[in-house]
């Protein structure tokens, strides 16, 4: 038995376009605290990771635990659908297979949809020590990637002393985004364990900042090791990404 | 996903190369290369398994990449794979970390595959990425002449597979029906095992056809890969079967006009059948489906078609009583041969008897009476005389030697 309610379409639309990023069906765990999902993109190079605790929903009951897998492209474009002040309703319908999305706005609209087989299992979590650790504005984020994919493919993080710099180069020329840390700087917290760099594909990083929804992000990560971009949803959720660098040649 | 839902060629994968039977020249090679990579970039990034369908390309590599811990990433011909995708997405995973920081095996199923104007194009950026790949990549072709794959032949390891023995292949298929808990005869194995021709992958979803189909002790039924091995399996599936409803089963399942198992079974029933008794019992049967197909052309009365079936199924299969079963090689029926050569024999005596009857004003009929016989007799006598005779009738001589 599962059942809940979101008083924002937004909300829906958030977590929706947090899963396009990168999958292409969605396995959500839903438990007695809260609705879970952690997978991987097909080609193993990026994770999500998001808890959306009973909490940020208005209504929330679930007995037992519940697999539910569902077409990414169907959910997006059921959400489109969807107004952003519509009630949001969802349940399971166990009988026949189906996952049911109801918006209740002027009219109430109900959408069925059929549950697939999910090709594996939901990933264990990693636990992976970082030596970098930064908080800042959402906005100077998005900006910084969009800045650096005017020229390049990757994008290169370099973190040492109080600044981090997002930086890139391609055929056609070279960008660099300095981030100074400080009370008035969109980079309000920078720790350091040690100097560090790393390399990631344009490709995620640009499709992960569509799906930021906070006003702050963190970003974590180690020389030559993944990066993992987090940031807050309804409150109290969460969605963390993390996507793996480039190789580099031994 | 449940386990009883996946097909058993995916259910019964090897997990570890341990499993993997057959091929072990190639696979030790193919082995080698791949542990080279832990120590540093192999010279050739790539490796190319070629071999026939179902002998355990794909099987190795994943099996492999198990064993040695990687993460595998696959694009299999289902995936929409052209020059763009390749470009994408082979290059992302070929250049970028796993989030594990393990390396990355590739496995590009079918590259021969690679179809539509894009071709040349797909090969020209899996070439490309092998240059510059910091993962293994593994790709798997079917045809080794293929001139689409010859260029990946100059920067990959080649590794050639072959069929699976049958003796390997019974192995993996007893390991199966003893996890399956279920009895199959031999005889029944053995049929799969040598109907796949070194197959592996038909032979075992042959097998799951054959056991969830409910039998595990009648012969088998498949859907027939040629016409000829079709007629080949239902009569050998009809010899085997031990009583008639077996037999009607049998027939009723292959999709085979009745007149063309009729010769098929004329021509080759005495290769089942030892004892003059049971000849006796069988060619009675065929005589009686052919006398009422007969029946049938003439009165198109097609009703008694089921009678045809029964004379050919169970009357041939419980003609069988003593002999045991055999298998044999069949031969192809001769009797159309016969009826052609006698129609041609036909056409030309025909022609010949036109050719009087014009001459003579005397009609067909009396030619063939009394006209034909009279020349037989000279020819008989005086053999030179056919020359006089087909220039006087302005036939050619050899229609005059060939009516025999």
């Amino acid at each position: 038995m599962f059942h809940a309610i979101l008083d924002s379409g937004k909300i829906w639309k958030q977590i929706v376009d947090a899963l396009t990023t990168i999958l292409t069906e969605a396995l959500f765990v839903m438990k007695e605290d809260g609705i879970y999902l952690r997978q991987v993109d097909p080609l193993n190079i990026a994770m999500i990771d998001m808890v959306l605790p009973a909490e940020i929903f208005q209504e929330y009951s679930c007995k037992g635990t519940h697999d539910i897998c569902l077409g990414v492209d169907e959910l997006t474009k059921i959400s489109k659908r969807m107004a952003v002040d519509d009630k949001i309703e969802l349940s399971l319908d166990e009988d026949d297979n189906r996952f049911e999305i109801k918006m209740i706005g002027p009219a109430v609209r109900k959408f069925k949809l059929q549950m697939i087989k999910p090709l594996e299992t939901p990933r264990k979590p990693r636990g992976i020590e970082f030596d970098v650790k930064a908080e800042m504005f959402a906005d100077a984020f998005k900006q910084a990637i969009k800045d650096v994919s005017v020229v390049s493919i990757n994008v290169k993080i370099i973190a040492q002393n109080d600044t981090l710099i997002f930086t890139g180069e391609g055929d056609t020329g070279e960008a660099e985004v300095a981030l100074k840390v400080g009370e008035d700087s969109a980079l309000f917290d920078l720790d350091i364990k040690t100097d560090s760099y790393a390399i990631y594909p344009m490709k995620y990083l640009s499709d992960i900042i569509k799906a930021v929804s906070g006003d702050s992000i963190s970003l974590q990560f180690s020389t030559h090791k993944p990066i993992q971009i987090g940031f807050g949803i309804a409150e109290i959720g969460t969605i963390k990404f993390l996507v793996a660098p480039r190789k580099e040649r031994r | 996903m449940s386990e009883s839902t996946l097909p058993w060629t995916e259910l019964y994968r090897p997990t570890s190369l341990k499993e993997v039977v057959g091929n072990r020249d190639a696979i030790k090679g193919f082995n080698e290369w791949l542990n080279t990579w832990f120590r540093k970039m192999p010279e050739k990034r790539g490796a190319l398994l070629i071999g026939p369908p179902g002998v355990g390309k794909t099987a190795t590599t994943l099996a492999m990449a198990k064993d040695a811990g990687l993460e595998i990433v696959e694009f299999n011909a289902s995936d929409k794979r052209n020059k763009a995708v390749i470009e994408d997405q082979v290059m992302q995973a070929a250049t970028q970390e796993t989030l594990g920081g393990e390396l990355r095996l590739i496995l590009l199923d079918e590259v021969d595959g690679l179809s539509g104007t894009g071709d040349r194009g797909g090969i020209g950026a899996i070439l490309k990425v092998l240059s510059i790949t910091l993962h293994p990549i593994v790709m798997t072709a079917n045809d080794p002449d293929n001139p689409k794959i010859k260029d990946l032949f100059k920067v990959s390891r080649v590794f050639r597979f072959s069929t699976i023995q049958e003796k390997d292949m019974l192995n993996v298929l007893r390991r199966i029906i003893e996890s399956q808990q279920v009895h199959v005869d031999d005889v029944v194995l053995e049929y799969i095992v040598e109907n796949a021709r070194g197959d592996l992958r038909a032979a075992i979803s042959d097998l799951e056809a054959h056991i969830k189909g409910g039998m595990t002790s009648v012969v088998p039924e498949f859907a027939s890969r040629d016409v000829r091995r079709g007629i080949e399996n239902a009569i050998r599936r009809l010899l085997m079967a031990n009583n008639a409803r077996t037999a009607k089963m049998v027939i009723s399942e292959v999709d085979i006009d009745h007149e063309k198992l009729l010769l098929w079974l004329e021509e080759n029933i005495h290769l089942h059948l030892e004892l003059p008794r049971e000849l006796e019992d069988a060619y009675d049967a065929l005589s009686n489906a052919d006398f009422l197909i007969g029946k049938i052309s003439i009165n198109q009365d097609w009703r008694l078609l089921s009678y045809v079936y029964d004379f050919l199924s169970a009357g041939i299969a419980t003609s069988r009583k003593t002999t045991s079963f055999k298998k044999v090689r069949y031969t192809e029926p001769t009797w159309p041969l016969l009826v052609w050569q006698g129609n041609r024999r036909r056409t030309k005596r025909m022609s010949l008897i036109k050719r009087l009857a014009m001459t003579t004003g005397v009609s067909k009929k009396r030619i063939q009476r009394t006209h034909l016989k009279l020349i037989d007799v000279l020819i008989k006598r005086t053999p030179k005389i056919r020359v006089q005779i087909s220039e006087w009738l302005g036939v050619k001589k050899a229609i005059i030697d060939g009516r025999g």
